[in-house]
C-alpha cells in the first residue's frame, strides 16, 4: 500500500505540473493583461506596471520565474488586482472558508442522501420510495441559483430565521450549506438506492436471511457494504461538483471563499490568482481521489490497488 | 454417475427468463397468449409503454419542443424588441407571462430561450456522444495498453473539475477580441452578408458552449461504452465476424456499438438535462448565453436577482427549466428500467 | 408425524405475463436421518418449494398463497405451521433448526466480509456465543467439513477460496447450530465432478452422525440414486410421483418418470444406438401451463381426459424385494405395466411409442 501512495503522489505532482503549465500559457496567450482592463489608465502606466511585475519578459522567462518561486519557496506571487496582497495570503484566508462549506455540505448530503436511498431500496415501490425518489428528482432539477434565492426568501426574509449573507456565526452557514448540499444529496440518494437494490437481490443476501438474521442486520451489516460502493466512487466527482457549485453559492451569499475570487480573477485577468486557485483545486481533488481509491479498496476486498 | 435428466431442447433455454418463456410459447404454438414479437427492443418498448410516468414525460417534452419552435413564430412580440417605457410588468392579457426590465415580452423570450436551451442540450450531448462512444469503443475493443492509456486519461479527467477549465476557456477565449472569434467570423463570412455584425457574437458564444460542454461530459459515456464493448467482444458472434475477415473498425461500429445501444441511450437521455443545467450555471456566472439572446439559464439567473420584486421573471423560466429537466430524468429512468430487466420494479 | 411436513403448498408468482403457479398443490414430508430428494427439470418449481419452507421466496413477485408447512422441532412440542408463525419465530428457526445450502457457493457468501465473520455471526445470533468460544467452535466445524487449515480460513475472503471450499464453508455455516433439517438446493451443480462426490459424501456423513433430515434438490438422477432414500418427481409445479428411490427407479408409475429414466444414456448401451431418447417438446412456459395434467402435451400415453382434468394423487403400497414402501402417483392411468423400466438384459426391446 505504501507503494501505491508514493506512486500516486508522484502522479499527482506530475499532473499538477502539467496543469499549471497549460494554464500558465493559456492565460498569457489570451488577449488582455491584468492592467489593460481599466480604460482610464494611460499606456505609460500600464507599461510601468507590466515591467514591475515582469509581465514584459519573454514567456519562457516568466514561466521559469514562476515555477522557481513556486517550487523553491511555495510562493504563488503577488495579486495584481489587490496591490500589497499575495496570492498565498488570499488563499490562506479563503481556502478554510471554502473547505468548511464544501466538507460540511458533503457530510450533510451524505447524511440526507444515504438514509433516503436505503429507505427507498428497502421499501421499493411503496409510497415512501416514490416520494423519496420524486423529491430527489426535484432536487436534481432545480439549479442552485434558483434554490438559493428561494430558500433565502422563505427562511431568511420571510421567516426571519436565518441571516442571509456573510459567514460569521454558525447561523450564517446553515442556508449556504443546505443549498450546496441538496442537489448532491439528491444524487447520493439515487445512487444509494440503485446500489442497494442491486445488492439486495443478490445470492448472499438470501443466504444471510436463511441464516436467520433480522432484516435490519441483513441490510446494515451485509447489504450496506456493497450497496454503498457507488457512493464511495462518487465522492471524488461529487466533491468536485460541490466545489464548482460553491462558485454560485459563494456569490449569492457573499461568502469570502475561494470560488468567489476565481471568476473575478479570471475576468480581471489576474493571472496569479487564477493559477493559485487552480492549483489548489487540482491538488485537493486529486488527493481526495487517491483517498477514495484507498477507501474503495478497503471496503471491497476483491479490488486490488492499482498503481497509477 | 452423472447424467443429464433434462431433455435435449430445440432451442437454448434460460432459467425462467421472460424471453425464454416467449420462445417456448412460440414453440408450443401459443402465440396469442403472450403476444407478438420477442426481441429485446419490442420487449423494452412494451415495458416502456406501461410506465406511465415515462410516457407522460415524453409527451410533455414533445409539447415543450413544439412550443419552443412554434410560439415565437406565432406571437406578435419579438424576443429582442425592447419597450423601455413599459418596463417590467406582471402577467396580463397582452403579455401572458409579463414583461422584463426592457419591456420585452417574457413569454416569447421564454419559448425562444427554450430553443437555445434545447439546442445547447442536444448538440452538446451529441458532441459528447460522438467523442465518448468513439473513445470508449476503441478503448474497449482494442484493450490492454490502448485501453489502459485511454481510460487512465479518463480517470484523471474525471475528478478534476473540468468546469473550471471551461470557465477559464470561456473567459479567455470566447470574447470579442479573441482569435477564436475572428476564426469564427471568417468561416461564416462566405455564408452571411455581414459577418462583423454584433449579433454574431452571441452565436459564436453559443457555439463555443456547445463544444466546451460537450467536451467535458463525454467521460462517463466513454466508460459506459467501454464496459459494454468489453462485455460483448468475447461473444461468439464477434469471433465469427472476425473469422470471416470483417475488419476491426467494422466490427466496432457495425456490430459492437449497435448492440450496446441500451445503456448508451439511457445515459444520453440523462446527459441532456445535466448539460442544460450546466449551461444555466454558466449563464448565471455571465459566461453562458449572452444578451440579447435568451436561454432558460440566462432568464432564470436574471430573474433570481429580483425575485422578491418581480417574481414572475423567475417563476416562468425556472418552471420551464425544472419541468423539462424533470421529464428528461423520468424518461431516462423509464428507459433504463425498460431496457434492463433486472432493474425492473415489478 | 414426520419432522417436516409440507401439505398442499401453493406458491404463486404474480408477473406481468400473468399469475404463475410455480408450486401448485405440493405435499411431501421428511423425517430424521432420511434423505428426500426432489427432482425435476429447470423451472419445475423444486427450488421455489424449498424456498417457501423458509419463507425466502422473493416477494414481489412471489407469494405463498396456500397450504401448511408443519415443523415439529425436536422437543416433541406441538408442530408449528411455518406459514403462520411470526417473523421473529421464523428468523429463530432459520439457520438454527432448519438450515439451507444453495447452489452457487461463490455468490452465496458475502464477498465483503471474511469467512470467519460470517460463520461466527450464526453462533452469535442463535446461541449468543461470541469471541474465542465462538471461533473455536467455528474452527472445529470447518475441520469437520474437511476444510484444510481451518484457523487460517477465518481471515480469508470468499473470493480467495475455491468453489469446493466455499461450499464446505456454506455447509459448515448450515450445520453450526446442529439443525434438525438441512435443505440443499442443487449443492453440487456448480462444482466439478470430483468435488461433487466429496461434497455429497460430506452431506451423507453428517446426516448419519447428526441424524439430520435432508431435503436434497437436484436434476441429476445419479445423485438421487447415490444419496436419497425417497424421491419426489416434479413437473411444472406439481409432484407427479413420490416414493422410495428403489421403487421409483425400478417400478416407475408415471410416464414422465419412465421417460426420464429412458432418456439417460447408459454406459452399456450398444454402440449402434446413438440417438438420445429425449422427452419430446419443452417444459411448459411460465404463464402458458397446459390444462389438466402438466405433462400431457409431451406424454406418449396421453388420453383425452389428461387434457381436461388434473389427475388426483393416488396413494398405495409398493412391495419390492420384500420391502413395503408408500408410493404416490398423479396420473389417470391405473397401471403402467408394459412400460416398466427395462432391466439391463433386455436392451433390444423397442419401447412402445418411442
Amino acid at each position: 500500500m505504501t507503494v501505491f501512495i508514493v506512486k500516486r503522489l508522484l502522479g499527482i505532482a506530475v499532473t499538477l505540473m502539467l496543469i499549471i503549465t497549460v494554464v500558465f500559457f493559456l492565460v498569457r496567450v489570451a488577449p488582455g493583461g491584468p492592467f489593460d482592463q481599466d480604460r482610464q489608465v494611460p499606456a505609460e502606466v500600464i507599461a510601468a506596471l507590466d515591467a514591475k511585475y515582469h509581465l514584459d519578459d519573454s514567456l519562457p522567462q516568466q514561466y521559469l520565474d514562476f515555477m522557481g518561486d513556486l517550487v523553491l519557496r511555495g510562493d504563488l506571487g503577488p495579486c495584481f488586482k489587490y496591490p500589497g496582497r499575495t496570492v498565498n495570503e488570499l488563499i490562506a484566508q479563503s481556502l478554510p472558508v471554502s473547505m468548511q462549506l464544501g466538507v460540511l455540505a458533503m457530510l450533510l448530503a451524505l447524511a440526507i442522501g444515504i438514509p433516503l436511498g436505503i429507505i427507498g431500496a428497502t421499501r421499493q415501490n411503496s409510497w415512501v420510495d416514490t416520494l423519496a425518489m420524486s423529491v430527489s428528482m426535484v432536487g436534481l432539477s432545480i439549479p442552485r441559483f434558483v434554490l438559493a434565492p428561494l430558500l433565502v426568501l422563505v427562511f431568511g426574509i420571510g421567516l426571519y430565521w436565518l441571516p442571509v449573507a456573510r459567514w460569521e456565526t454558525w447561523r450564517h452557514m446553515v442556508l449556504p450549506i443546505f443549498c450546496a448540499a441538496l442537489p448532491t444529496a439528491a444524487y447520493v440518494a439515487r445512487l444509494t438506492r440503485g446500489g442497494m437494490l442491486e445488492v439486495i437481490h443478490s445470492d448472499f443476501i438470501r443466504t444471510a436471511r436463511a441464516k436467520g438474521l433480522s432484516e435490519s442486520r441483513v441490510i446494515l451489516r451485509h447489504a450496506l457494504r456493497g450497496g454503498l460502493l457507488p457512493v464511495v466512487s462518487f465522492l471524488g466527482p461529487g466533491f468536485s461538483g460541490l466545489l464548482v457549485g460553491s462558485l454560485v453559492i459563494e456569490r449569492i451569499f457573499n461568502i469570502p471563499g475561494m470560488g468567489r475570487y476565481f471568476v473575478e480573477a479570471a475576468q480581471n485577468r489576474d493571472y496569479n490568482i487564477v493559477m493559485g486557485i487552480t492549483l489548489v483545486y487540482g491538488t485537493l481533488l486529486m488527493v481526495l481521489n487517491a483517498v477514495v481509491d484507498l477507501a474503495y479498496a478497503w471496503l471491497d476486498p476483491r479490488v486490488k490497488l492499482e498503481e497509477p | 454417475m452423472t447424467s443429464p435428466a433434462e431433455p435435449t431442447p430445440h432451442r437454448p433455454q434460460s432459467r425462467g427468463s421472460e424471453r425464454a418463456a416467449l420462445v417456448d410459447a412460440e414453440a408450443i404454438g401459443d402465440l396469442e397468449q403472450i403476444g407478438g414479437g420477442h426481441s429485446l427492443w419490442s420487449d423494452a418498448f412494451r415495458r416502456l409503454k406501461k410506465n406511465r410516468a415515462a410516457l407522460v414525460s415524453a409527451a410533455i417534452l414533445g409539447a415543450m419542443l413544439l412550443g419552443c419552435i412554434v410560439v415565437p413564430e406565432l406571437s406578435q412580440w419579438d424576443y429582442a424588441k425592447a419597450d423601455l417605457e413599459l418596463g417590467p410588468t406582471p402577467p396580463s392579457a397582452g403579455h401572458w407571462m409579463g414583461t422584463d426590465y426592457l419591456g420585452r415580452d417574457l413569454m416569447v423570450r421564454v419559448f425562444f430561450g427554450g430553443r437555445i436551451s434545447f439546442a445547447v442540450g442536444m448538440i452538446a450531448t451529441l458532441v459528447s456522444f460522438v467523442i465518448g462512444v468513439t473513445w470508449g469503443g476503441i478503448a474497449g475493443y482494442f484493450g490492454k495498453r490502448i485501453d489502459g492509456l485511454m481510460m487512465r486519461l479518463v480517470d484523471v479527467m474525471y475528478t478534476f473539475p473540468f468546469l473550471i477549465m471551461v470557465i477559464l476557456l470561456q473567459v479567455f477565449f470566447a470574447n470579442k477580441d479573441g482569435a477564436l472569434h475572428e476564426l469564427f467570423k471568417s468561416s461564416i463570412r462566405p455564408f452571411v452578408q455581414d459577418a462583423s455584425a454584433p449579433s454574431w457574437f452571441p452565436i459564436f458564444q453559443i457555439c463555443f458552449i456547445f463544444a466546451a460542454l460537450g467536451s467535458i461530459s463525454w467521460l462517463t459515456m466513454a466508460r459506459i461504452v467501454r464496459g459494454q464493448v468489453i462485455a460483448l467482444r468475447e461473444q461468439p458472434f464477434v469471433e465469427a465476424a472476425r473469422s470471416i475477415g470483417v475488419g476491426h473498425w467494422a466490427i466496432v461500429f457495425r456490430h459492437l456499438l449497435p448492440n450496446s445501444l441500451g445503456p448508451i441511450i439511457v445515459y444520453t437521455t440523462l446527459t441532456i438535462p445535466a448539460i442544460m443545467l450546466t449551461e444555466a450555471f454558466l449563464s448565471f456566472l455571465g459566461l453562458g448565453t449572452q444578451e440579447p439572446l435568451a436561454s432558460w439559464g440566462l432568464l432564470t439567473a436574471g430573474g433570481a436577482e429580483t425575485m422578491a420584486i418581480y417574481p414572475w421573471l423567475l417563476i416562468f423560466p425556472a418552471l420551464m427549466l425544472a419541468i423539462t429537466l424533470f421529464c428528461f430524468n423520468f424518461l431516462g429512468d423509464g428507459l433504463r428500467d425498460a431496457l434492463d430487466p433486472r432493474m425492473r420494479k415489478d | 408425524m414426520a419432522l417436516l411436513s409440507v401439505r398442499n403448498l401453493q406458491t404463486h408468482f404474480f408477473t406481468e405475463a400473468g399469475v404463475v403457479p410455480a408450486v401448485d398443490d405440493v405435499s411431501f414430508a421428511v423425517d430424521r436421518g432420511e434423505v428426500l430428494s426432489i427432482v425435476g427439470e429447470s423451472g419445475s418449481g423444486k427450488s421455489v418449494a424449498c424456498l417457501s419452507i423458509l419463507g425466502l421466496v422473493p416477494d414481489p413477485p412471489g407469494r405463498i398463497v396456500g397450504g401448511e408447512i408443519l415443523f415439529r422441532s425436536q422437543d416433541g412440542h406441538e408442530p408449528e405451521d411455518l406459514l403462520e408463525v411470526s417473523k421473529r419465530r421464523l428468523q429463530q428457526i432459520r439457520g438454527d433448526r432448519i438450515a439451507m445450502v444453495f447452489q452457487d457457493p461463490m455468490t452465496s457468501l458475502n464477498p465483503y466480509l471474511t469467512v470467519g465473520t460470517q460463520l461466527v455471526e450464526v453462533l452469535a445470533v442463535h446461541q449468543g456465543l461470541t469471541g474465542t468460544a465462538a471461533r473455536r467452535q467455528v474452527v472445529e466445524m470447518l475441520g469437520e467439513v474437511g476444510l484444510p487449515a481451518p484457523e487460517r480460513r477465518l481471515r480469508d475472503y470468499p473470493h480467495q477460496l475455491s468453489g469446493g471450499m466455499c461450499q464446505r464453508v456454506m455447509i459448515a455455516m448450515a450445520l453450526l447450530c446442529q439443525p434438525d433439517v438441512l435443505i440443499a438446493d442443487e449443492p453440487t451443480t456448480a462444482l466439478d465432478v470430483t468435488i461433487q462426490a466429496q461434497i455429497l459424501a460430506l452431506i451423507d456423513e453428517r446426516k448419519r452422525s447428526m441424524g439430520l433430515a435432508v431435503l436434497l434438490i437436484t436434476h441429476d438422477l445419479g445423485v438421487v440414486a447415490k444419496m436419497a432414500d425417497r424421491v419426489a418427481v416434479m413437473v411444472a409445479g406439481q409432484i407427479v410421483e413420490q416414493g422410495s428411490v428403489d421403487a421409483v427407479f425400478r417400478r416407475p408409475q408415471h410416464p414422465y418418470t419412465v421417460a426420464l429414466q429412458r432418456s439417460i444414456p447408459r454406459i452399456d448401451d450398444p454402440p449402434g444406438r446413438c440417438a438420445l431418447a429425449a422427452i419430446e417438446g419443452l417444459p411448459p412456459a411460465t404463464g402458458a401451463l397446459p390444462s389438466g395434467c402438466p405433462f400431457h402435451p409431451r406424454c406418449d400415453l396421453a388420453m383425452p381426459e389428461c387434457a381436461e382434468r388434473r389427475p388426483a394423487d393416488r396413494e398405495f403400497e409398493m412391495t419390492l424385494d420384500g420391502h413395503i414402501t408408500q408410493h404416490r402417483v398423479a396420473c389417470h392411468l391405473e397401471d403402467l405395466g408394459g412400460t416398466e423400466k427395462r432391466s439391463t438384459d433386455s436392451l433390444d426391446e423397442e419401447p412402445a411409442g418411442g
